[in-house]
């Protein structure tokens, strides 16, 4: 029996105009890294990067489930109270094209600039949290804020390259001067000055609005409904505008803290954690009062210089040193910084949660990135390097899943929370790093 | 000649328009401005009416901005897709595609990154024939001597009155607002990229002469049709010139203009347009596959996919000027590094493509045995004969065949280690015994198992689970063997001419062609004595009459208006 | 011959991608499964792609009978009266033990022991005791190379020339402590799998697998990173190129098969090295591998797998340790300067006419290699995509 045109099912698609809603995600972040929050007011979005150095032990650190709920291994054990806020990102690679691969560099080079490394200490392009704080920074009054909390102002992986490097705030009381010093704004009693470059936007899509009877002066009435659509979608963007042209809602977790004591800076780990527990709080406050909405914490450096107080054994060396017993699976001796590494960042996922803002805390009002430059530091691996986020930026993205990238590169991570932030862009990354392909998985 | 546009502007569409354009366009002809600096423009004529509104896909919204603005203005930003209809081509649905809130804002923020662009320092002389008096002040005159002519390109026909005097007005207001004159051009400029004039493609239609009371698509509407069938961008400024001269609704000239716009190299962003449409290449992004079952598969792989398809369908049909029932019999395509261990061929191009011709018994002939096509209709752990048989009614046959029932248990035909049914053909027979299953099944099945003895990514395998793989399959009554027995079959099958062509007259349209029998028997004549070149094909449907027939009712006339379904809208 | 640890068989899958990641690493990764290009060479070519070359470890139990040879700290600890080696290692006197030990590591003008392991004077560190050693007969009867013992291969094979493996076989980069092999071996390994450094073996005039006695055996680099599963093995049907940065990374052997087993004649091998371990970053250094042989035999799923043995200078041997300069010595802990004076007394083989003095030292590398489809190129010419766009 023939089977041909005539025979086909029909009905299926009636022929009056199919208003179809596609929207790509539940809830938008205009230009500026405002979202709507419940009551209506306005509650910044931010971004930020935790880096550690020396990467783990692999066997002990990821999960081997993928997807929600995922397996806890002993090195992870410490985020436990916040896996459900926490993705795991796992299996993506970094293709140098033949550049050589820098130790304790090329890793964390390659997933913040989306290129190979060429040099020490200079990023060969923009590093992706700056894009992102174009687009989100603009109206604080720091643009971001790095900081390192084992010592070194080039302990930072944030710049636009040809030189540029951010460098890092490592003492806590500096820290505190520069942020609650002379010049700390408070939000709650500043007044509000619209920003002129939006009303102009807000007065064009007005604009565009009126001359809507032109256009439905000459349509049939099925296209009509679709120009209702088009104009429905306009008001959307108008209404985002206005609510940027708003006084923001009272910051309430906003309150100046006490200055800390002076601390000595160096890479005692017992110090470095300190140390981070200090300038982790006062960088959270910084964001609570919204006087940045970007930052990069860097706990200790890529060729980690970590010891413990009293010994002159580096993380460094033991990674090296320690030879890897393939009956255990991992290196015991280096398990320690480790595990050091992942409380703190514990640390600084709870101190983040601990903001009540809103109707949820300042982490689910943040999006932090955390990665290290290796997979397993004595081979100096830069594929599956271990990566996590914590928040889910307003909502935009999942949260408590460990997503694997099937060996795709990973400049698709920064490719993706640059989408998240709201930066106009769909490829990113240079040779065989370039991608326009986002992490669909992580999106909301 | 051209418009009194910027130079660079009038070059770059220049440029985009071949030699042979040229001979026609500079035939003798009283020479106005087209889109002048005086506020003289086309006023809408008695009865215009607009018929269609056709939203711009991504890669004709990316074509657009880079033949008007240049090639190194870069689009970013993540476009709304296009929802398909049922057994129809993306085309149609644009022709319903509305656009949600999430979507106009990235369009928004689409506009303002390429106007920033079109107007920083380093770009903004290409676009501005003039300069301002005062850099921090508005300047009237040279906002609209500067955004006019784009208007014209953007909205692929002279801006009304109206819009003029509204685009410098925005201009002049932003300028002062912002304190500058660039800034207000900016802003000006990216309110006309977010325009309904510029995201969708409007046909107006003007009374029929040849019929009337009935209507037909006016010169602009042509221009914009014959520039997105034939080469998937905005009507260049030749294009627009004859427009607006009237030559586009003498069938002659037409004729002329079309043949021109066929020969041009431009042809292969069309074809290429048209065959990812019509064989629903969307899909693949959505192409996964088990990385147990099949290691060889990966990103590379699946970016690799389509695009061989597509050269090796340009390469046939466009560069070889070839007989469109080839392409189910052809050994010859293209691949890449990433492909060699799919294919099992060593490949020289460390980076690029390069050609191969398949040895006769290697039993690849033609689309059915190209990877993407095997890949795209396998599961993710195993080959489908079901799929494939599916999708060559569909696809290539224009045949839709229907659903399953929702009680179906696919157990058996999923699990590949059963030990007594060890290849799919086995698997399946409990469908094809099943007399509620057969009847579709027999439409399927026959054509899809002679393509198994390639996997799921499309890789050769004599055997599954140690049996030899049978290749034999009937169609249409006739028995064959393995790929190159069933592309041989269809390509003296006339279902496959008659559907191509229906599709691309679906795709010239947007409209589909159910009901267009009479059109559509005309066409299959002439494509048969064109000896089916697909090139023939596109000139001829780009100068077909009825394609610019339209049947639409004049305005007025009561019909149902579907209620917008998003939260907030007026009605 | 080879490792204690052989190759998983295709289409194991270990559950942990990292343990199978580490598994892999021991014995070179292992091959995907059967639907290789098949056994019989079409043309009489034979294409591969390396999946392991790095140095063979045997772990006999009476190898290493003091343990392994020590790091700088050990070695320093060693060299003290025993009174004071005591005090040193009393917790509380951690940062003097640091401070001496990390002295020993540098020497005037800027030298290190690793960067210049020559101008350091350190004794032997500890070497292999055993009799048996994976490895060839690289001197035959003995004229030309200097006066030294011979190991006994796994199978019986007497005359293995492999003093490398004397000298470095009880360090812990090579011997490890798990009982299957070190850092060197996993390292190297992985390299290959990254792209870092990939070797490819074109075979040409292959008329029998069995028995053949005029093969052409092109060994060299290339740019190409090797394609990969999931499962991090390599996938067999991927092409490479020779890379075209260096003539002198492909080198063209003569052969022949006797029995199931490719030989070559003696020739140098040059490949190219790309990493650097910290030091001098970035740089540059290349395999320079002296009257090389390989013995490789041809295994049932298409693969090949065997030995290269070749003689190395010290230098060349240690040299990413070299490059890595201080790092290696004070943050790895790694006694070049031991290893470069183990490595020149031993040295057996490329006898300077001068001095009389050997300068390179006889090795074996355990290689194993997938099939691929390798397009060879004429030095200086370079493939141009043809066709498409």
């Amino acid at each position: 029996m023939t089977f041909s045109r005539r025979t086909a099912l029909r009905g299926l698609f009636h022929g009056a105009a199919v208003a179809v809603s596609l929207p790509l995600l539940d809830l938008f972040l205009d230009g500026n890294g405002q979202a709507m929050a419940a009551t209506g007011a306005p509650v910044p979005i931010r971004f930020g990067t935790w880096f550690w150095g020396l990467g783990v032990n692999p066997t002990r650190w990821f999960p081997d489930k993928t997807g929600p709920d995922y397996d806890l291994k002993v090195e992870l054990a410490a985020i436990k109270a916040y896996q459900h806020k926490i993705n795991i990102l796992s299996d993506f690679n970094i293709p140098l094209d033949g550049a050589p691969n820098l130790p304790h560099t090329s890793g964390g080079v390659g997933i913040r600039t989306g290129r190979a490394a060429n040099g020490e200490g200079n990023l060969p392009g923009a590093s992706f949290d700056v894009l992102i704080g174009d687009q989100i920074g603009t109206k604080t009054r720091f643009r971001s804020l790095e900081i390192a909390s084992s010592g070194g102002t080039r302990n930072s992986l944030s710049g636009r390259g040809a030189g540029n490097l951010n460098p890092a705030e490592n003492s806590p009381t500096a820290l505190y001067t520069r942020l609650f010093g002379p010049g700390f704004r408070d939000p709650n009693s500043s007044s509000f000055t619209p920003d002129p470059t939006v009303m102009a936007r807000r007065s064009v899509l007005s604009s565009v609005t009126d001359q809507r009877k032109a256009l439905e002066a000459k349509l049939g009435a099925s296209d009509k409904a679709r120009l209702d659509q088009y104009f429905t979608s306009v008001r959307q963007l108008e209404s985002q505008l206005d609510v940027e042209l708003t006084k923001p809602a009272p910051m309430e977790g906003c309150a100046v803290p006490r200055k800390p004591v002076e601390r000595e800076v160096n890479s005692e780990i017992e110090n470095v954690v300190e140390n981070h527990k200090i300038m982790t709080d006062l960088l959270v406050m910084a964001m609570a009062c919204d006087n940045t909405r970007v930052f990069n914490m860097n706990f200790n450096n890529g060729a980690s210089s970590l010891t413990r107080i009293g010994s002159t054994i580096t993380h460094h060396q033991l990674t090296h040193e320690e030879p890897l017993d393939n009956r255990l699976g991992y290196q015991p001796d280096v398990t320690f910084f480790v595990d050091k590494c992942m409380e703190a960042w514990a640390y600084f996922v709870g101190a983040l949660d601990g903001v009540r803002e809103g109707d949820g805390t300042l982490l689910d009002h943040s999006l932090v990135f955390a990665h290290s430059e290796t997979e397993f530091a004595k081979l100096h691996t830069i594929d599956n390097i271990p990566m996590m986020t914590a928040g889910s930026a307003g909502g935009r993205i999942k949260t408590g899943m460990h997503i694997a990238g099937g060996g795709t590169v990973v400049s698709r991570v920064g490719l993706t929370l640059q989408q998240v932030m709201g930066v106009p862009v769909d490829r990113w990354g240079a040779q065989s790093l370039e991608t326009n392909k986002p992490i669909s998985e992580l999106l909301a | 000649m051209f418009a009194a546009a910027s130079p660079v502007l009038r070059l770059r569409l220049a440029l985009a328009v071949m030699t042979p354009l040229l001979t026609w366009s500079c035939m003798p002809v009283q020479s106005g401005p087209v889109a002048g600096v005086a506020a003289s423009a086309a006023p809408a004529p008695v009865g215009q009416q607009i018929v269609a509104m056709r939203r711009l896909t991504e890669a004709q919204y990316r074509n657009a901005v880079a033949d008007i603005f240049g090639p190194d203005i870069q689009v970013a930003g993540r476009f709304e897709p296009i929802v398909r209809p049922a057994h129809q081509l993306i085309a149609t649905g644009a022709a319903s595609a509305s656009i949600s809130p999430a979507g106009l804002e990235q369009f928004d923020a689409m506009a303002r990154g390429v106007a920033g662009q079109v107007f920083d320092a380093k770009h903004r002389a290409a676009f501005m024939p003039c300069t301002p008096k005062d850099e921090a002040l508005p300047d009237e005159g040279c906002a609209r001597a500067t955004l006019t002519p784009i208007g014209r390109y953007l909205f692929r026909r002279p801006m009304t009155a109206e819009e003029q005097a509204a685009v410098a007005g925005m201009a002049g207001a932003a300028a002062r607002t912002s304190g500058s004159f660039y800034t207000g051009l900016q802003l000006a400029l990216s309110a006309m990229l977010t325009a309904p004039d510029f995201l969708y493609v409007i046909e107006t239609a003007e009374p029929d002469p040849d019929r009337p009371g009935q209507l037909r698509l006016d010169n602009y509407s042509r221009a914009s049709r014959l520039s997105f069938l034939l080469w998937n961008t905005t009507p260049s400024a030749a294009l627009l010139a004859a427009a607006e001269r009237g030559r586009l609704v003498d069938p002659d000239q037409m004729q002329v203009i079309a043949e021109d716009m066929v020969k041009s190299p431009r042809l292969e962003d069309g074809v290429r347009a048209f065959f990812s449409d019509m064989l629903m290449f969307e899909k693949f992004d959505d192409l996964a596959k088990d990385p147990v079952v099949y290691p060889r598969f990966n990103a590379e792989v699946a970016k690799a996919l389509p695009e061989q398809m597509l050269r090796m369908l340009v390469d046939e049909l466009v560069t070889r000027n070839g007989d469109y029932r080839e392409i189910f019999t052809t050994r010859r395509t293209f691949v890449n590094r990433a492909l060699g261990p799919v294919y099992n061929v060593p490949v020289a191009s460390r980076t690029g493509w390069e050609p191969i011709e398949f040895a006769p018994d290697d039993d690849r002939a033609g689309i059915l045995s190209q990877g993407g096509f095997l890949a795209l209709y396998s599961h993710s752990g195993r080959s489908s004969p079901t799929l494939r048989g599916r999708a060559i009614r569909e696809r290539l046959l224009c045949q839709p065949v229907p659903d399953p029932p929702g009680n179906v248990n696919f157990a058996v035909v999923q699990d590949t280690t059963n030990k007594e049914f060890r290849t799919a053909r086995a698997r399946l027979s409990a469908h094809a015994n099943d007399p509620s299953c057969s009847s579709c099944h027999r439409i399927t099945d026959p054509i899809g198992l002679p393509l198994e003895r390639f996997d799921g990514i499309g890789a050769y395998r004599a055997q599954e689970n140690g049996v030899d793989i049978d290749r034999s399959g009937t169609f249409e009554g006739k028995a064959l063997m393995g790929a190159s027995g069933l592309g041989m079959l269809l390509s003296v099958n006339p279902a496959t001419t008659e559907c191509v062509a229906s599709r691309v007259l679906e795709y010239a349209t947007g409209r589909s062609t159910e009901d267009e029998d009479k059109v559509l028997a005309k066409l299959e004549q002439g494509f048969s004595s064109d000896g089916y070149r697909f090139s023939a094909l596109l000139l001829r449907i780009a100068t077909l009459p009825e394609a610019y027939q339209v049947r639409a009712a004049p305005l007025g006339a009561p019909s149902k208006v579907a209620l917008s379904s998003i939260p907030g809208a007026t009605r | 011959m080879t490792a204690a640890l052989d190759n998983a068989p295709p289409g194991i899958r270990p559950a942990s991608r990292t343990l199978g990641l580490v598994a892999a690493l021991i014995g070179g990764s292992t091959l995907l499964g059967a639907s290789a290009p098949g056994p019989t060479p079409a043309k009489g070519e034979m294409g591969f792609v390396f999946t392991a070359f790095a140095p063979a470890v045997y772990q006999g139990k009476d190898d290493c009978p003091e343990g392994l040879a020590g790091t700088v700290k050990e070695n320093y600890l060693t060299s003290l009266p025993l009174a004071e080696r005591d005090r040193l290692l009393l917790k509380a006197n951690e940062p003097e033990l640091t401070r001496k030990w990390k002295a020993t590591v540098v020497g005037p003008n800027n030298t290190n022991i690793c960067a210049n392991p020559e101008l350091f004077d350190r004794p032997m560190q500890k070497t292999i005791q055993g009799k048996v050693a994976p490895g060839l007969d690289l001197d035959g009867d003995g004229a030309g190379s200097c006066p030294h013992e011979t190991f006994t291969s796994p199978d019986g094979v007497t005359g293995v020339d492999n003093q490398a493996y004397r000298a470095m076989g009880c360090t812990r980069t090579y011997r490890g402590v798990d009982g299957s092999a070190g850092d060197a071996v996993r390292g190297f390994n992985a390299l290959l799998a990254t792209g870092e450094h990939s070797v490819i073996l074109l075979l040409r005039g292959v008329d029998d697998l069995t028995s053949d006695d005029d093969v052409q055996v092109i060994i060299g680099s290339t740019d190409d990173r090797p394609i990969l599963d999931s499962q991090r093995h390599f996938v067999t049907g991927a092409s490479f190129t020779f890379s075209d940065r260096n003539p002198a990374w492909r080198n063209v052997l003569h052969g022949r098969i006797v029995n199931g087993v490719l030989t070559t004649d003696p020739a140098d091998i040059r490949l190219k090295r790309p990493w650097g371990q910290g030091g001098v970053r970035g740089a540059q250094s290349e395999w320079d591998l002296r009257r090389a042989r390989l013995q490789l035999r041809f295994q049932p799923d298409g693969s090949v797998k065997g030995l290269l043995g070749a003689y190395q200078t010290p230098r060349n041997l240690m040299l990413s340790t070299i490059l890595g300069g201080l790092g290696a010595a004070d943050t790895a802990g790694i006694d070049c300067a031991a290893q470069y004076a183990t490595l020149t007394r031993l040295a057996d083989g490329l006898r300077d006419p001068k001095t009389g003095q050997c300068t390179a030292v006889s090795l074996a590398l355990d290689v194993g290699a997938a099939p691929a489809f390798v397009i060879d190129r004429a030095p200086g010419r370079s493939i141009v995509a043809a066709g498409g766009r």
